[in-house]
């Protein structure tokens, strides 16, 4: 590795070359990569030009293969071909086999995350999503000619929050850096709306394989605000698939289908979905050990088929409509994102239900990586993107668990995120000691009816009256929309913080092991990646001190000024050497020397955001 | 507020965190191209390549920002944090200290609200009480104008309810989107 070159403080800043990042769509049906070349961005395709990779994954006594080579398995091997593992991400096997039908063996375990058994041994959903997501950013890799510094995952923005850390952790299994957990539609909108300066209100009508969003945006020199946000997270494409292939069973007259059978109907009912987005009747053959069947089915019978299904979405695009206090014919702009949006129906009545035309332009299948791409390489700080920001809501209300099983909300949904409450709770009992927090998600009022994302414990409470302790409990959701809380006992001090780790979730740990072992895997050293990352890191860092002192350095003292000089030359030292243990020690203690330079460097930006000519600017556009 | 060690200097209330002149009136428009300025330039997007203290510092300054928004985009909240600025401590919602007319008011709007049965009812219904909510809002500005600080309190209080009406309108809304 070439060594870094050190700009003396104070000097001119070298050109930086830009750093390479990629947005990658995790789709329930098919995933995508794309990345921004000069400016402009485009999907990737694999050598045989093929720019989706199906969301599958085969496993055998051999490895796995990814994309096209997986899918050839569902038919012959479902048992260890994972599909729509987005599905089954932040779930626990309750919900999975009570709201899936799925041809999988699962090891039988009450509690955690679902293990599918393989032929290459129990698998998790989050480890397939990793398979995938290392199949993408190879792709992206090779396309951009290095290694990538970071990458933007796409989220349904309905995903609760046990389903985001599921994706962020696959991400870390992948060994890539996640600059940001981006949702769907907001990504969609960006692709369509980043360069053209609209201004107005932006419906995203997002049906994915597995997921329903509905976002209204308001775009606003630059800004993408989410106002609100809603959908069915247990809705999607798949299910227009299925009701295709009962269709199919009905008529082939087959009573009990077999997993390989169903996965062949699945499969054929996707088909025929496609070609009846131009064909006012598709010809069927169906072809199946022991089946042999001939038909055809018109537009007039699918339409039957699926139209509750579209109604169901338009029940809720109503909804968020309501929750924002908008009106339909307030909508300027309409974008519909997912394959399943050339259904004629359901275009149909979308654009019904909101008075007006879909935008075309873009390719319903791309748009959303294509917007995540926009967004990772502003993230990754190449575009200065002066005027482009995102706001983004919490989806789903935050809460929990009261004496009576009833919950206590304390975040609504739609709430703009980054966000911080704190509430007071006290003991119910005399000398109570313990207080057990568990934290949910959900609009509704029992506890039994919402997500349960995470129990913890505060210990220690000195004993008191029921009713005399006083515990602030703290959520704080960040801008991937990631939850963490934190309790404290106000009288003894006494604290509990938890990153909330998701009741069906991976532990720390359990994602550094599964990352190891994937290194380990693809036959790389454990010890030459850490040095690689420490590396990483303390380049970044640097860069990001050194480009600091060059615009702030002025608001330092000559004592905090030396102590940051002091830590920089030392990580630029141990930046010589081999040994990461040691670099890691540097990273930190510059991280820590430069705290204070952070906060003078902050309170700054934003006195400067509000007063001079900058806001004058804008307030006479 | 603390971050790692450091106190972030932030001692301005949320009317000055905008540059807003500390009164109850205030203009919406510029209220969010405010926020919009400030978003711009501390939202963690900003950051995403930072020192970690800076991603931290930004998070927190972007959910001060958002609280701060949230506060004054809202007739209610607004009012409620202008009279605590004033000093002036609010009780736990209490029906005693209203006049008979406004009571006997309120009840019967809830009573319709109870029996409206379609969606168009809901929205005309909710007019009625914005419209109900702005003629307070326009009294609270003329009680805080003359410094009634008893009264304004008073008039806070009307507007908590009526706030509490056009929420239950939108449960409403929501059992009858949910009935279709």
């Amino acid at each position: 590795m070439a060594l870094l070159q050190i700009t003396e403080p104070g000097a001119p800043p070298k050109e930086t070359k830009p750093r390479l990042a990629a947005g990658i769509d995790l789709g329930t049906t098919n995933s995508l990569v794309a990345i921004v070349q000069n400016g402009v961005p485009g999907t990737l395709e694999d050598a045989e030009g093929r720019h989706l990779l199906p969301s599958v994954v085969h496993y055998s006594d051999a490895g796995h293969s990814t994309g096209h080579a997986a899918r050839e398995h569902a038919a012959s091997d479902p048992a260890n071909t994972v599909i729509s593992a987005k599905r089954m991400l932040g779930r626990g096997l309750a919900d999975i086999t009570r709201d899936l039908k799925l041809p999988y063996e699962f090891l039988d375990r009450d509690t955690g995350m679902p293990q599918l058994l393989t032929a290459a041994g129990p698998v998790n959903p989050v480890q397939v999503s990793a398979d995938i997501l290392k199949a993408l950013s190879t792709r992206a890799r090779e396309a951009l000619g290095g290694d990538l510094a970071g990458v933007v995952v796409t989220v349904p923005a309905y995903f609760d929050d046990a389903q985001r850390q599921a994706t962020r952790d696959a991400a870390e299994i992948a060994g890539l850096r996640v600059l940001r957990l981006l949702n769907e539609p907001t990504a969609a909108a960006v692709a369509y709306g980043l360069d053209s300066g609209d201004e107005g209100l932006v419906a995203v009508y997002d049906l994915g394989g597995g997921t329903f969003d509905i976002s209204l945006l308001r775009l606003h020199q630059g800004v993408f605000e989410v106002l609100a946000t809603g959908g069915d997270s247990a809705l999607g494409g798949d299910d227009l698939d299925e009701r295709l292939a009962l269709w199919l069973l009905a008529k082939a007259g087959v009573k009990q289908p077999d997993q390989q059978l169903t996965s062949y109907l699945m499969l054929t009912a996707r088909d025929i979905k496609e070609q009846m987005s131009s064909q006012d009747q598709v010809a069927i053959h169906l072809q199946h050990p022991g089946l042999d069947w001939q038909g055809h089915i018109s537009r007039t019978e699918f339409d039957g088929l699926i139209a509750d299904l579209i109604e169901r979405t338009l029940v809720a695009c109503r909804k968020t409509l309501r929750d924002a206090g908008l009106k339909a014919e307030e909508v300027d702009q309409l974008v519909l994102v997912g394959g399943s949006t050339r259904v004629p129906l359901l275009r149909q009545k979308v654009s019904a239900c909101f008075g007006r035309e879909p935008l075309s332009g873009i390719d319903p299948d791309r748009v959303v990586a294509l917007g995540a791409a926009l967004q990772a390489d502003i993230l990754a700080g190449n575009k200065s993107a002066e005027n482009a920001l995102l706001l983004d809501v919490l989806p789903l209300s935050l809460g929990v668990e009261m004496a009576g099983g009833l919950v206590e909300k304390m975040i609504p949904r739609n709430t703009a995120i980054p966000v911080s409450k704190a509430r007071d709770f006290t003991t119910s009992k005399n000398g109570q000691t313990r207080m057990l927090i568990h934290v949910l998600q959900g609009e509704r009022e029992l506890v039994s009816d919402c997500r349960s994302l995470a129990r913890f414990e505060l210990q220690g409470i000195a004993p008191m009256a029921a009713g005399a302790a006083s515990v602030r409990v703290t959520f704080q959701v960040d801008a991937d929309g990631l939850l963490s809380v934190s309790a404290r006992e106000e009288t003894s001090g006494v604290q509990a913080e938890v990153q909330v780790k998701p009741s069906y979730g991976l532990a720390e740990e359990e994602v550094r092991a599964m990352l190891e072992a994937s290194i380990t895997h693809a036959g790389k050293d454990v010890a030459e990646r850490r040095l690689a990352e420490a590396r990483v890191d303390a380049e970044r860092l640097l860069q990001a001190v050194l480009e600091a002192l060059q615009t702030d350095g002025k608001l330092l003292d000559a004592a905090e000024q030396k102590e940051i000089n002091t830590a920089v030359s030392a990580l630029q030292a141990e930046l010589q050497g081999t040994d990461a243990s040691r670099m890691e020690e540097a990273v930190q203690k510059l991280g820590k020397a430069t705290e204070n330079f952070a906060a003078l460097r902050m309170n700054q930006t934003v006195k400067s955001a509000l007063a001079g000519r900058k806001l004058d600017e804008i307030l006479d556009k | 507020m603390q971050a790692g060690g450091q106190t972030i200097h932030l001692h301005q209330d949320y009317f000055a965190l905008f540059n807003l002149p500390r009164q109850f009136d205030i203009d919406a428009k510029h209220l969010s191209r405010r926020f919009y300025a400030i978003q711009k330039d501390i939202h963690p997007d900003r950051f995403a390549s930072a020192t970690e203290a800076e991603k931290r510092l930004s998070l927190q300054y972007a959910t001060l920002v958002n609280q701060a928004y949230e506060v004054l985009r809202s007739p209610v909240q607004r009012a409620l944090y202008l009279l605590h600025l004033l000093g002036v401590s609010m009780p736990e919602e209490t029906t005693g200290q209203f006049s008979q007319d406004f009571l006997v008011r309120q009840l019967m709007l809830r009573e319709q609200l109870e029996e409206l049965d379609s969606l168009e009812a809901v929205d005309a219904f909710r007019k009625e009480v914005d419209r109900e909510q702005e003629l307070l809002a326009e009294r609270l500005c003329s009680l805080l104008a003359d410094s009634d600080l008893s009264a304004a309190a008073e008039c806070v209080r009307r507007m908590q309810f009526v706030d509490k009406l056009h929420r239950e309108a939108g449960l409403q809304e929501e059992k009858l989107l949910n009935r279709n």
